[in-house]
Order: C-alpha cells, then structure tokens, then sequence
C-alpha cells in the first residue's frame, strides 16, 4: 500500500518520538545501589465492604492509625461502602529512570515508573495496576502531598479491592 | 529537469517539496503558475501545508511523552471525537488525482488528530495543577474494562475507577503482606520484598524480568 509522504513524515516524526521511551520501558531494570529516588510512596490495599468483619489474613498488617482514619474517610467519600479494612500495605522508594513496584499483595501491585518531579511539588509518575500477570490499567499521574490516588479494583466476595498509593 | 515542469508532474514528491520549501526557482515558479490556474489545487494544497506549519510549529525539538502506550488510544478518541473538516468538491481535473489522498474521509481526522495528539502530548509534560494530584490519562487494555478518572475534591484524591473487571473468585484467598521497602536490588536480580516487622523475614521474591508482568514466589 502506498503511503502519501505526508501522512509516512507525520507518523515517522510521531514514532521517532515515542520510540525511546518505548526502548526505556523495556530495558527497564533494577537501579543500581547507588539510584536516587524521587519519592516515597505508600501503598495500601484495602477490601471495601459493608460487613464490619475483616477477611482472614495471615499476615497483620501495621499502620499509622491517623493516616489510616483520614484514608478511611476519603475513601468513604468516593466508594459506597461503609468499611475499609487495610489488609495490605508496602512502603518503597520510586527510583529514578527506573521502576519500582509496590507489592502490598501478589495478588494486585502497583508498578510505578518516575517521570521526575511536578512542576508545583510532587512526583509526576506512570503507573500500572496489575492483578497477576495482567495489567488492569495505565495511567499517568501526578502524585502530590496528601493528594493520594484510589484505584477501584475487582470485586471480591462481598465487596471490592481498593489499591490507594500516596506520597509519604 | 524541466524548467517548467507539466502539469502531470504535480506529484506528491513534489508538493512534499514545496511544503517544505525546498523547490529550485523553475520548480516554484511553474508550481506558482498552476495553482493561480487551479483554485481547487490551490486549496488543496495550502491546507495540507497549514498541517505542516501546525506540526513544526507545536513539535518541541526534544518531547518525552509522558506514556507511549496511550498514544494509539488518544489518536483514536481524537479520530472518534474530531469534527470532521469540510472537505473539497472533487475536481474534475485530473492533474490533480495524485493528490486525491487529500480527499480521502480519513484525512483530515487523521491530520486532525495527529495535530491534536502532538499538542496533547507536548502540554502534557508542563501540566500542572493547583496543588492536587492530576490524572492525565487512563488506559485500560482490556476493552471489557472501563476505566474512568476524575479528581474527587470532597475527598482531596484521585480517583481511577475500574468497570467491568471480572471478580475475584470468592473461593480465592488475597495474600497480602506489610512490606517493608524493598531497597535496590542488583541488575539482573530477584527483588525480595522483605516483612516491615522483621527485615530479616522474606515475604515475596520477585522475578527480574517484569516485561510481561510480575511473577511472584512467596516465601513460608
């Protein structure tokens, strides 16, 4: 098929410019020790539910109970549910240039990429929900101070999983 | 080369040229002279060189987009969502047929969105808001997924909600884990996810090839 040559310049000039993120993307590895990190962040899953009994978990899990009422509140706020039970929670550095997983659960992680810090603070970050070995969704954010991000994710039983990640 | 080339000579070679502003004198003058003749030629080609004016002028040297996987995705919101431009009549002449791509429907929501996306793309890098977390885009690779974000003001967060996710079976159990920070790890190398409460305590290792997703061996 032949191709007008404005329409071969416009896409070549437009994959010209996304190929090296794509090639970054795929060669992306663990940071050496000495990386920086632009951030740390907070990730905690929680299950949403109307039933005030928590699901069984084998692990306890440990938080700030001030960060976990005002989370609680938030969420209360968006997700029509009236109990939040942290089940999971993972607290890591987001490494420069290089990606960084936050794995309250193997079941559902967060896979977080740095774009270097926001103009007016914060982190601009590419982020990526995964349920197992499936990537639910992509999204690119801005992640500020006490602005944390809720990812609503699959129902479980009688309620729904709920990935929140903030800046710590 | 002629120095007055014939009409039939007004290929696509040649308007690429002239867009780009690199005809010899005989070329743009014999050029000049055929689309004074031809106000249809003329239209034609003024428009598509007013979508290379828009994308040298919005093309930064150097832009990092903020995510390539959404590109295929915002060309096709900007395809689905672009009014489409008032197209020519087509012209009778066929001195012109080799430009007919001009013509086509796809053409101008294509050069539309292609505009669109570049522009996108080049603000995306300096957006910012006023102090809240922003949500530039979402991308779902599941078409059975819905994904929605909007900044909930009530509770000061962003929101990313997922529709049409299949459930977790009931029967399946969440392992989930308080894990300390994983700290860097060694090219090549498993990351082991280790307990806050215990940093001698592995939890999860982690395969070093993520490329496909994560893999995960939890340690009793």
């Amino acid at each position: 098929m032949r191709l007008c040559p404005l329409l071969t310049a416009v896409l070549g000039l437009v994959f010209g410019i996304l190929s090296p993120a794509v090639a970054q993307d795929k060669t992306a590895t663990v940071p050496a020790s000495s990386a920086a990190s632009d951030a740390q962040v907070e990730g905690y899953l929680f299950f949403a539910a109307n039933d005030a009994s928590a699901p069984a978990q084998e692990e306890k899990v440990v938080a700030d109970a001030a960060v976990l009422t005002a989370l609680e509140g938030k969420l209360k706020k968006v997700f029509p549910y009236s109990h939040f039970h942290l089940i999971g929670r993972h607290t890591q550095k987001v490494f420069k240039e290089y990606e960084s997983w936050v794995v309250p659960s193997k079941d559902l992680c967060l896979k977080i990429d740095s774009r270097g810090p926001a103009a007016e603070g914060g982190v601009n970050v590419h982020l990526q929900l995964w349920q197992d070995t499936k990537v639910l969704v992509k999204s690119d954010s801005v992640l500020r101070a006490d602005k944390p991000i809720f990812l609503g994710g699959p129902h479980w039983r009688t309620g729904r999983l709920i990935f929140v990640v903030r800046l710590k | 080369m002629n120095a007055t080339p014939p009409p039939d000579d007004f290929n696509e070679e040649l308007m690429t040229r002239w867009i780009d502003g690199q005809l010899t004198p005989a070329e743009l003058e014999a050029v000049e002279r055929a689309l004074a003749a031809d106000p249809h030629l003329s239209l034609e080609m003024e428009s598509a060189r007013h979508v290379g004016s828009l994308l040298r002028e919005h093309l930064p040297a150097a832009l990092e987009p903020a995510s390539p996987e959404f590109f295929t995705s915002r060309i096709m919101e900007e395809v689905q969502g672009a009014p489409v431009l008032a197209l020519l009549p087509p012209s009778k002449d066929r001195r012109i047929g080799l430009m007919s791509w001009l013509r086509q429907p796809w053409f101008a929501p294509l050069a539309s969105a292609s505009v669109v996306a570049l522009l996108f793309l080049a603000a995306n890098g300096s957006r910012s808001g006023a102090g809240s977390t922003e949500v530039a885009r979402v991308y779902a690779p599941d078409p059975n997924v819905v994904a929605t974000a909007f900044y909930s003001e009530e509770a000061g967060a962003t929101v990313i909600d997922l529709q049409g996710l299949e459930a977790v079976p009931a029967d399946r159990e969440i392992r989930a884990f308080d894990v300390a920070d994983s700290g860097p790890a060694a090219p090549g190398q498993p990351r082991v996810f280790h307990a806050a409460n215990d940093p001698d305590r592995a939890l999860l290792v982690m395969a070093p090839d993520t490329v496909d997703g994560p893999r995960f061996r939890e340690l009793n």
